[in-house]
C-alpha cells in the first residue's frame, strides 16, 4: 500500500532522512517511536506529499508521488488522508461541525452527511453539541474533533503525529481506545507517531525511528 | 442699472428666447424683496434644470401679491393669503399705506431664492410713484386706483435672458457688452462658474494629494497588520494545507481578507458622505452618488489591495513549504 524505497531527503547538503526500505501494508496499524529530533515530522510531510523525496521514491496506493503536479499532491492528500496532529488541529473560530467538515472542502471523493458526523462523535464517544466553538472544548475534546475530521469520509490512511502528548492519562487510554474502534471499523492504515513507547502495546508493527532513518546512523 | 427701454430691445433680439425683468430693493422683515414677473417662475431654473416649485398657492394674479421664499415663510411664520406690509430699503420706511397678500409660498429649492420675496415689478413701480427723492409724498391714491394707473418701470436692476439656441451664448454676449444705448455687461453664468472652479482646482488637487496620502498609509496598515499575524496563521494553515488545501486556496484567503477591508471601507466611507450631504444643508446640490471617474478610481483602490494582498499571501505561502504539516512554534 505504502512502498519506500532508497528514499533521501536533506536540506542543502546535510542529510536528514535516508530510509532504504519500508513497506507498509493495507489495514496495518503502524507505531513509529523515535526522539524528537529525528526528522519523524519530515518522514510525515513525506508521506502526506508535502515536502518531495531529494532522492528516491514513494508510492502510495499505487501512485507515484513524485509524479503528481502540486495541486494533484494536495487533491490525493485531501482524498486518501486523515491527518491528526499533537494539538492545535482545529480553528477556533468555527463550530465542531464546521471543523470537521472542512475534511471534505478540498476533496471529491470524501462527502459526509450530518448524521454521519453524529454517528461518529458516538463512536469517538465524544458528546457536544455540533453547534459548539472548537474553542470552548476540553483539549480531549478538541482531540477527538480532529480524530473525527480525519476519520470521516473513510480515507484510507490516517496519520496521527503524538496526537496524545497533551492528554493526561486517563483522556490519553481512552481516546486512544476510540481511536482504535474506529480505525479498525473504518478498515484503515494507521501511522501512528510518538516517543510514548507505552503505547505502542496498542500496535501489530512497531518499528524504531532511529534504526529505521539511516541518516542519524 | 438698465434702463426699462433697453431690457424691451434686448428682449427682442432675435437670438433671445425670453427675458425676465429683475429690480432689487425694498425689503421684508430682513429678507431682500426681489420684482419681477410672472415669467420668472415659467424660465428660471437651477440645479439640474429644475423650475422653482410652490408648496402652496401659486404664481402672481393680483396687483398687490407676493410669493415668498420658503425661508422667509418658516422665519416670519407666513402662511398663504396672510396680509403683509413692505418696507423701502430699510425696515424704518414702512409702505404701511399698500397692503400685500401671500398668494404664493414656495417649496425648500437650497438656492437664495429660500431667502427671496418677490412681487410684481409694475406693483414695485407703482408704489414707489409716491416717492420723491427719497421722501414719501402722500397722494392719498387709492391702493385699488393705483392698481389701474399702469404706471411704467423706468429702471431694472438687471434682467435674466434665455437663448433659443445655446451655442449663441458668446455672440450675445458680445452683442449686449457693445450695446449702443447704455453702458451694460452680461454675465454667462457657466463661464463665471469656469473661473470660480479653476480658482478651486488647486484647492481640489490638494485634496486629491492629501486622500491618495490617506490611502497609500492605509493600505500599508492593512499589510503590516496581515504581516504581525503571519506568525498566529501558520498553525492554520498547516491545518488547512493538511487537509489538502493548495497554494490557491492561500492566496484566496488574503485576497479575500483585504477585499472584505477595502470594501468595507468604501461602504463606510461612502455612506459617511451621503450623511453629510443629507445632513448639512449644502446651497449647491452635491451628488452623493460617486461618479464614472469615481468608481474607476474605487475599483483601482480596490485592485491594488488586492495585488499587495500577495506579498502576505506569498510570504504566508513560502513559510508554510517551510513548515510542512507540523508546525512547532
Amino acid at each position: 500500500m505504502i512502498t519506500i524505497s532508497a528514499c533521501k531527503f536533506g536540506y542543502e547538503k546535510k542529510s536528514v532522512l535516508d530510509i532504504e526500505s519500508f513497506h507498509i501494508k493495507e489495514g496495518e496499524h503502524i507505531f513509529l517511536h523515535g526522539k524528537s529530533g529525528s526528522a519523524k515530522s519530515t518522514f510525515l510531510n513525506l508521506l502526506c506529499a508535502v515536502l518531495d523525496p531529494t532522492f528516491g521514491d514513494i508510492e502510495v496506493l499505487g501512485t507515484k508521488l513524485a509524479s503528481l503536479s502540486s495541486s494533484q499532491k494536495d487533491r490525493f492528500r485531501a482524498d486518501n488522508y486523515g491527518i491528526i496532529f499533537q494539538q492545535f488541529n482545529l480553528l477556533p473560530y468555527l463550530s465542531v461541525e464546521e471543523n470537521i467538515s472542512l475534511s471534505y472542502r478540498f476533496s471529491k471523493s470524501k462527502s459526509a452527511a450530518k448524521e454521519e458526523i453524529e454517528n461518529l462523535l458516538d463512536s469517538l464517544q465524544l458528546f457536544v453539541d455540533l453547534k459548539t466553538p472548537a474553542m470552548k472544548l476540553s483539549l480531549g475534546q478538541q482531540q477527538r474533533v480532529a480524530a473525527a475530521r480525519a476519520l470521516i469520509g473513510k480515507p484510507k490512511i490516517i496519520l496521527a503525529d503524538e496526537p496524545t502528548s497533551a492528554l493526561d492519562g486517563d483522556t490519553k487510554e481512552s481516546f486512544m481506545r476510540v481511536l482504535f474502534n474506529q480505525i479498525e471499523a473504518q478498515n484503515a492504515t494507521l501511522i501512528f507517531v510518538s516517543h510514548d513507547k507505552s503505547l505502542a502495546s496498542n500496535f501489530n508493527t512497531v518499528y524504531d525511528f532511529a534504526k529505521l532513518n539511516r541518516a542519524f546512523v | 442699472m438698465v434702463t426699462y427701454g433697453s431690457y424691451e430691445e434686448i428682449a427682442k433680439f432675435e437670438e433671445v428666447a425670453w427675458a425676465v425683468p429683475l429690480s432689487l430693493g425694498d425689503s421684508f422683515k430682513g429678507f431682500g424683496v426681489m420684482a419681477t414677473n410672472e415669467d420668472f417662475f415659467k424660465h428660471y431654473k437651477y440645479g439640474s434644470g429644475e423650475l422653482l416649485e410652490f408648496k402652496e398657492g401659486g404664481n402672481f394674479s393680483g396687483f398687490y401679491d407676493l410669493i415668498v421664499g420658503s425661508n422667509v415663510a418658516k422665519k416670519v411664520g407666513l402662511n398663504l393669503s396672510d396680509k403683509v406690509h413692505l418696507s423701502h430699503a430699510e425696515e424704518h420706511y414702512k409702505h404701511t399705506n399698500r397692503e400685500f397678500r401671500v398668494s404664493g409660498v414656495l417649496k425648500e429649492s437650497k438656492t437664495p431664492n429660500d431667502d427671496l420675496v418677490f412681487m410684481q415689478l409694475k406693483t414695485d413701480e407703482a408704489i414707489h410713484w409716491e416717492w420723491q427723492s427719497g421722501h414719501f409724498v402722500d397722494m392719498k391714491i387709492e391702493s385699488e386706483r393705483l392698481s389701474h394707473m399702469g404706471i411704467k418701470p423706468k429702471h431694472l436692476s438687471g434682467m435674466l435672458l434665455g437663448l433659443k439656441n445655446p451655442s449663441q451664448i458668446l455672440y450675445v454676449e458680445e452683442k449686449i457688452n457693445r450695446y449702443k444705448g447704455e453702458n451694460l455687461g452680461a454675465a454667462v453664468p457657466a463661464k463665471v462658474l469656469s473661473k470660480l472652479f479653476k480658482l478651486m482646482k488647486n484647492f481640489q488637487d490638494i485634496l486629491f494629494f492629501i486622500s491618495t496620502a490617506v490611502f497609500i498609509t492605509a493600505l500599508f496598515t492593512m499589510l503590516s497588520s496581515m504581516f504581525s499575524t503571519l506568525n498566529e496563521r501558520r498553525r492554520e494553515i498547516a491545518i488547512l494545507r493538511s487537509l489538502g488545501a493548495g497554494a490557491k486556496i492561500i492566496f484566496l484567503l488574503f485576497a479575500a481578507e483585504s477585499l472584505l477591508i477595502v470594501s468595507s471601507g468604501i461602504v463606510l466611507g461612502n455612506t459617511l458622505l451621503t450623511l453629510l450631504i443629507v445632513l448639512i444643508p449644502f446651497t449647491i446640490s452635491i451628488s452623493a452618488m460617486p461618479d464614472m471617474h469615481e468608481i474607476i478610481m474605487l475599483l483601482f483602490m480596490v485592485a491594488v489591495s488586492l495585488i499587495a494582498a500577495f506579498i502576505p499571501a506569498i510570504s504566508s505561502y513560502k513559510q508554510s513549504l517551510q513548515d510542512g504539516l507540523i508546525v512547532r512554534i
